[in-house]
């Protein structure tokens, strides 16, 4: 699958440091965002993956985002998996599609609120806003240590009602 | 030479909080920690492991954090939410957080006693603090 690029931001001041490619990918309708330059390869994933995924003569483990954030399970035949390495550990994200990639300045990703005190502090770095959109930016070594502990069993999030329209 | 009386004037007493309803339950709001009522249209999920913790929703500018309340308050999972949803959007002592409500019901003096029965009065201070 193709992912379309977003235009470069306009000229910055010499100050500002510049913008980092990020692979946006989504997840139940929602879009995340992790640096492309953690993003080794991304597959094409059927229905029985494995636990782990080969990609040049390597084997990752497999990490499928909707049950590390306890959505329901896809119904899409085919999923994508990204082979990211972080500082200690990789692993194969399995995501629902690769959107894009996107420049994002590290000043435009905002922390996350103190509101949020749990696992996810681990997982997401803060937020950015891709157009209207509010896209929660992954963690890369927070994320891949999960791929080392026995993910939870998905449960429906009642309360979600859907995904941003944007 | 008359001397002015002073009419002793009893003004009633300000309504300093607001009452919402959410559900069956009755809720009340300091009116000083209240920042907005508005109708969210959209909001993003954030995966997070307290239920509580819905995601994050675009208000005037600013991502602020959209937790139901529900579970705070002891109900056994959260609502779901029909948008656009009438939300009290509160500072709370870990910044700014929108709840969905069902309605705004009124205003209500704090230290009117009558009412505690049937309203629980919560401290948005806290609304954003630890869970469990």
């Amino acid at each position: 699958m193709g992912l379309r690029r977003d235009p470069a931001p306009s000229a910055t001041p010499a100050t500002t440091p510049p913008a980092r490619r990020y692979v946006v990918f989504s997840l139940a309708g929602v879009e995340y965002a992790i640096v492309a330059a953690h993003v080794k390869h991304s597959l094409p994933a059927t229905a029985g993956l494995g636990t782990e995924v080969r990609c040049q003569d390597r084997a990752y483990p497999l990490l499928d985002l909707r049950a590390l954030f306890r959505l329901a399970p896809s119904a899409e035949p085919t999923r994508f998996v990204l082979v990211v390495e972080g500082t200690e550990r990789s692993a194969g994200l399995v995501v629902d599609a690769l959107v894009r990639l996107a420049p994002l300045e590290e000043a435009a990703i905002q922390p996350l609120s103190p509101v949020f005190r749990g696992r996810e502090r681990e997982w997401f770095a803060g937020l950015a806003r891709l157009g209207s959109r509010i896209v929660p930016v992954i963690r890369v070594d927070g994320i891949l240590n999960e791929a080392a502990a026995p993910t939870v069993p998905a449960l429906p999030r009642a309360a979600v009602a859907g995904p941003a329209a944007g | 030479m008359l001397r002015r009386r002073t009419a002793a004037v009893v003004s009633p007493p300000r309504p300093s909080l607001v009452v919402c309803a959410l559900g069956p339950r009755r809720i009340a709001l300091p009116v000083g920690r209240i920042v907005a009522v508005d109708r969210i249209a959209s909001y993003t999920p954030l995966p997070a492991d307290d239920p509580a913790t819905l995601g994050i929703a675009l208000h005037r500018g600013r991502l602020i954090p959209l937790v139901d309340l529900g579970p705070r308050l002891g109900s056994r999972g959260a609502r779901p939410l029909t948008l656009p949803a009438l939300c009290v959007v509160v500072r709370s002592d870990h910044g700014e957080l929108a709840f969905p409500v069902d309605e705004v019901v009124g205003f209500a003096p704090a230290g009117d006693d009558r009412f505690r029965e049937t309203v629980t009065v919560l401290d948005p201070a806290e609304l954003g603090g630890p869970y469990g």
